[in-house]
């Protein structure tokens, strides 16, 4: 093993694939970012993500070529600054990675020149604030950790936390995640998935105070190396459990849970909650009923083309009688992105809300009433859109939709 | 007196050397990635003696030679890269195989001896095959020239129409236009060259299959055997010289060293394993 503290972040397969980017430049055009920085020049943000990779390319050479050895990087600060304001404002969706022509895996590679830079104390200073947050009450708000269970309050049956119920076997854990345990906009979303667990009859628990974030805001910060001890703390908690499933309304979770933690906890299944509604559904544990409405489904980045659920989320709308469902143009491996993803919001807190405005026209020109998702994330990014945007479209998560549907 | 094919094999000697030294140093910074070298050498090896293997070469006829990722996202662009690609791919092939079996090569001297006069195959060949009256060098002779013209056209007629005309290509730089033409370059001095041995070897019968050098041949035939021949010596080594200097700055420009790294980069990533 190379000294971790010389280690350079990216694989030798991403450094194959920062040399095999042909300049086809197909990705500028998929790329939600460089669309509206294309009219927003005020957005700064490279060319493309091609641009961004050959950007990086110079720098790695520059920095570790034989020249370097031998004359030093030339490389001045204010350069590299200006590189890594553009590299923190993709909001690695992987949509690009769909599109090349030679199937760079874009956000992976994005997220390790992340690392890079994080290395060269080269990143968003915000980021220390979430670090703070998170070392100091384990959620990136920095609120309070015991009032990660105030969401409970409005749920019409008790919620069953951890260390306040009673529960000799537990089923299923429910992984709630930061953004929707704190954020009030979304915090229904929470109460519509506990709510549906009780009336599936699953023996769940939720961690309450005891769950700690996921870690995912780190990775995508480039920080992963201090992911561990959130790591250690959550795995801790649920193997004390020992659940048969754990369950996540966020996307963002269920990919870490899945790519992070599931290495350490054979034979428990994760699922994202649109899965075991899916399962749940087929099984006949809960029965929708008939739901007059026109409805769209956006596939969130972190469920739909960074772990691959397309058509559960699907199945589970078109279970709902008389509900009509009709996808957007850009749908599955194509839809664009909330413009919520990749930590932008630390960056430029007003970029996701200017990006959301691809998805909600794409929404409004299928006739669609509602806008579904299946992220508390991209719900509430939109939430906030739909106003600013002045689109009249309801924004539900899947949760929600379901519960509405059985009540 | 060196001989004209000698100096052009000269030319690409020092472009393979050159291209040696360049693809070394773009290795090591690969190897500087954050697995150790023995493991990455390991992993390739166990890559290559597994069933991954199907999956490897399935992924270079289909995705390398088919481009079948670049089709689905646009039909011209895909159909000229695959064409492209499978028309250099065949020129080169063809002119070394067939050089290596006239030449009767047994040896690894030999080998390399050919691997250097190959790409110039068509200026001795007149001289060392006497009977070229057969299917298999009318072939050659016309997959040589088709597949010049091919790639001439594909590679850089649409690309010229591609980065030029077709959209505001912001990424075009000197050092790009220059990269575009020099094989462009390289292949307009092989066709004349060719013409010109053609009429130095009296148009022998088969050399109408090389339908382009063929065309320029009558053009020259009223030059005198002098000034053909003095054309003979130089544009061959010319040629020799844009081949040699295409080749050698591959590595050092990332503009055409992808066209090694692409496809290596769809290879790894056929076996690469789950994306995170």
């Amino acid at each position: 093993m190379k000294d971790p503290r010389k280690r350079i972040p990216l694989t030798v397969k991403q450094l194959i694939e920062l040399d095999g980017c042909t300049r086809c430049e197909i990705c500028k055009d998929e790329c939600t970012v460089y669309r509206l920085a294309k009219q927003d020049p005020t957005i700064n943000f490279p060319q493309s993500y091609a641009a961004l990779i050959r950007g990086f390319r110079q720098i790695f050479r520059k920095q570790h070529g034989l020249m370097a050895k031998l004359f030093g990087s030339g490389l001045s600060k204010e350069y590299l600054n200006a590189y890594a304001e553009g590299l923190f404002r993709c909001t690695t969706c992987g949509r690009c990675r769909t599109f090349c022509p030679i199937g760079i895996d874009t956000r992976s590679l994005g997220i390790a020149i992340r690392e890079y830079f994080v290395q060269q104390n080269l990143y968003p200073k915000n980021f220390d604030l979430m670090k703070e947050g998170l070392k100091s009450n384990y959620n990136v708000f920095n609120l309070p950790y015991t009032e990660r269970t105030f969401w409970g309050d409005y749920a019409p049956t008790p919620v069953n936390f951890l260390g306040q119920v009673e529960q000799t076997e537990c089923e299923v854990v429910y992984f709630v995640g930061c953004m929707t345990s704190y954020s009030p906009t979304i915090q229904d979303i929470a109460v519509a998935t506990a709510t549906l667990l009780d009336k599936m009859g699953l023996k769940y628990i939720c961690l309450g105070s005891e769950e700690w974030c996921c870690g995912y805001p780190l990775i995508l910060a480039g920080m992963r190396s201090e992911l561990d001890w959130l790591k250690e703390h959550n795995l801790e908690r649920v193997k004390a459990l020992n659940p048969k499933i754990i369950t996540f309304s966020c996307p963002s979770c269920y990919h870490t849970w899945v790519h992070e933690y599931a290495p350490h906890l054979p034979g428990v299944k994760m699922m994202h909650s649109s899965q075991l509604l899916y399962e749940m559904i087929k099984e006949g544990r809960i029965k929708p009923k008939p739901l007059e409405m026109k409805v769209t489904y956006h596939d969130p980045c972190d469920l739909g083309r960074n772990s691959g659920v397309y058509n559960e989320p699907r199945e589970v709308i078109n279970s709902i009688p008389k509900l009509t469902f009709k996808d957007m143009p850009n749908s599955r491996d194509k839809s664009w992105c909330c413009g919520g993803g990749g930590d932008v919001e630390m960056v430029d807190e007003n970029l996701p809300y200017k990006l959301a405005k691809t998805v909600l026209d794409e929404a409004e020109e299928t006739g669609a009433e509602a806008l579904i998702t299946a992220c508390g994330q991209c719900k509430r990014v939109f939430l906030k859109a739909v106003p600013k945007h002045g689109k009249s479209l309801k924004v539900m998560d899947i949760n929600e939709l379901v519960l509405r549907s059985i009540e | 007196m060196i001989d004209a094919i000698t100096i052009a094999a000269a030319f690409f000697a020092a472009g393979v050397v050159a291209f040696i030294i360049g693809a070394l140093l773009n290795l090591r910074l690969w190897l500087l990635g954050s697995e150790s070298i023995p493991s990455t050498i390991a992993s390739v090896i166990k890559t290559v003696f597994s069933k991954q293997l199907l999956t490897i070469i399935r992924t270079f006829i289909v995705n390398i030679f088919g481009q079948k990722r670049l089709y689905s996202v646009d039909r011209l662009r895909g159909l000229e890269k695959a064409s492209f690609v499978t028309f250099y791919v065949l020129l080169i092939l063809i002119n070394h195989i067939l050089a290596d079996m006239v030449a009767g090569v047994s040896t690894v001297e030999a080998f390399l001896y050919e691997f250097f006069r190959s790409p110039f195959f068509p200026a001795y060949i007149f001289e060392e095959v006497k009977d070229l009256q057969t299917p298999l060098w009318s072939a050659y002779f016309f997959i040589d020239n088709l597949s010049m013209a091919m790639v001439l056209f594909f590679a850089e007629l649409l690309a010229v129409h591609r980065r030029f005309f077709k959209k505001h290509f912001e990424a075009a730089t000197r050092e790009d236009a220059v990269l575009l033409f020099l094989p462009v370059i390289w292949f307009i001095f092989r066709y004349v060259a060719e013409a010109v041995t053609i009429v130095k070897y009296g148009s022998p019968p088969g050399s109408q299959f090389m339908f382009v050098a063929y065309a320029i041949s009558l053009a020259l035939t009223p030059l005198s055997e002098a000034q053909i021949s003095l054309l003979y010596s130089i544009l061959w080594p010319t040629a020799g010289f844009f081949l040699g200097l295409f080749f050698g700055i591959i590595p050092y420009t990332g503009r055409l060293w992808h066209a090694f790294a692409a496809p290596l980069t769809m290879l790894v990533n056929s076996v690469g394993g789950e994306r995170k």
